[in-house]
């Protein structure tokens, strides 16, 4: 069955599939995929929080970059911070 | 004991072509892969031209989905060793090898990346400086992606000496080959120069071609109505290893290095001087125990500036007295521009090609004799002549001289 992903899912998606490529390796990102799974690094974690701090207009202190090891953590960092989100 | 060292394989990028074969058969034809830019806007620019490396993909030689995270001129620099450690089909290991080692010139490194985050701090804010700026920018990246890539463990190190970059990391590479310290080594230069800031340095300091009407007749190296360089991007990339473990596995040995020198001249940051130059000439002479009688062609340095070319050939006269004048000396420059950090490889891997064809290739846009430079620049046109001895001059910024010397090998040899 295909997962379901609210708005801020569906944007934080688009731009780890932008950074990650997974889908050049078939591989799908789905709500428990870590970034290695998908591929990725610590620079990769890097470089996702710098697009999700541009992209959502927040500022993610140090202390959270650890959870950004995974798909789920990155949205739960992102509602933590995005202010008008219900 | 000394150990010999010899070159088993070859690769480039370059605006003239992406491969050895391409790269070749341009120069002995005697294009020019010099145009108007087009990865930046030049609008305000005094000078619009230069040597771009187009149709390069890095995805046509490797499937790596990190490629976004190595600045262009890293990029240059692996798909040139890619091309040159294929050609010499040397064992790269099942867990890679320590006794091979990559020594690597760079002039400027990763510029543009540098460039882009500081257009991106300056103009949107920190949010938007790329958190893997660090690793793309660091001069070192190419060595060490060459390195990664191919599990090539041993020495590693980058060379900065500006246009003198590629011959030095060359004569490093054969240093330590020749001593011992490695069986093999990937070497060469790679620059990604066309990045606007440090473009529009290149015309601030006013020794640029303005000949935006005609770029490929912009760089006249040698000729009196030369008005300056043409800078352009590329990377040339070999592969050196000691001489008997080359046989042992009947590798194809395009020649062999006999000699380098190197100095500085302890003068300017950007005018040459005869000294220095004849100095690294001499050294390289020396230290491949050969006669300068010996020497039957040379590459020059010869970059189209005024100052350069007059230089080099006083340095070449003085060296080599009446005999100067029955050495060919061309400059490959006038074709490709001058890539700066990777000239020195480019113009040896020419060197290399030249004694395995039995061709020189020409300085082209030579159009009028000027007294203070007249020596044979082999002009216009590709001349056929056997060749056993190379020399290739490479002079860089901040007095910055290196000189490699390259030897065919006599067939009972190989």
């Amino acid at each position: 069955m295909e997962e379901k992903f609210d708005e801020i899912e569906m944007k934080v998606k688009e731009l780890i599939e932008g950074i990650l490529k997974p889908k050049a390796k078939g591989v799908e990102i789905k709500k428990e995929s870590t970034i290695a799974d998908l591929g990725g690094d610590s620079l990769s974690a890097l470089s996702i929080l710098s697009a999700l701090e541009q992209e959502f207009n927040i500022s993610i202190p140090d202390e959270e970059i650890i959870d950004i090891s995974n798909f789920s953590g990155a949205v739960k960092v992102v509602k933590k911070h995005v202010k008008d989100y219900k | 004991m000394k150990k010999r060292v010899v070159i088993t394989g070859m690769g480039v990028i370059t605006p003239l072509g992406n491969c050895i074969k391409d790269f070749w058969n341009a120069l002995v034809d005697g294009q020019s892969g010099v145009n108007n830019i087009t990865r930046f806007s030049v609008e305000d620019f005094p000078v619009k031209i230069a040597g771009e490396v187009n149709a390069f993909c890095p995805e046509d030689f490797f499937t790596d989905d990190k490629m976004d995270r190595l600045d262009r001129f890293s990029q240059f620099a692996l798909a040139s060793a890619y091309q040159a450690v294929n050609d010499s089909k040397i064992d790269r290991g099942s867990g890679g090898r320590d006794d091979i080692g990559v020594v690597l010139g760079t002039s400027v490194g990763g510029i543009y990346s540098h460039e882009k985050a500081a257009e991106d701090l300056f103009t949107r804010g920190f949010k938007f400086v790329d958190p893997v700026s660090i690793p793309k920018v660091m001069y070192n990246a190419g060595a060490c992606h060459i390195a990664r890539h191919f599990g090539f463990m041993g020495p590693n190190y980058t060379v900065t000496t500006a246009c003198a970059s590629g011959a030095n990391a060359i004569g490093e590479a054969y240093k330590i080959i020749r001593d011992g310290y490695a069986n093999a080594m990937v070497t060469g230069g790679a620059d990604a120069t066309l990045s606007p800031v440090f473009f529009a340095a290149w015309c601030k300091l006013r020794v640029l071609s303005r000949q935006n009407d005609s770029p490929q007749k912009a760089c006249k190296p040698f000729s009196k109505n030369r008005d300056g360089l043409v800078v352009a991007e590329g990377a040339g990339v070999l592969i050196l290893e000691e001489l008997e473990s080359a046989k042992e596995r009947n590798a194809y040995i395009y020649g062999e290095i006999i000699g380098y020198g190197s100095t500085n001249d302890a003068y300017h940051l950007t005018f040459p001087h005869i000294d220095g130059e004849v100095k690294a000439i001499e050294n390289a002479l020396k230290d491949a125990q050969i006669s300068k009688e010996d020497v039957d062609y040379i590459n020059a340095h010869g970059t189209a500036t005024a100052i350069n070319d007059s230089v080099e050939t006083d340095a070449i006269k003085k060296v080599f007295g009446d005999n100067a004048y029955s050495i060919p000396i061309s400059s490959t420059k006038s074709m490709l521009g001058h890539t700066l950090g990777a000239s020195g490889a480019i113009e040896l891997i020419t060197c290399a090609l030249s004694l395995n064809e039995s061709i020189i290739p020409p300085t082209i846009n030579y159009e009028e004799p000027d007294p203070k430079c007249d020596l044979d620049y082999v002009p216009n046109k590709a001349r056929k002549a056997d060749i056993n001895i190379s020399l290739s001059n490479s002079f860089g910024f901040g007095g910055n001289n290196a000189v490699l010397i390259l030897n065919k090998l006599n067939k009972d040899e190989v």
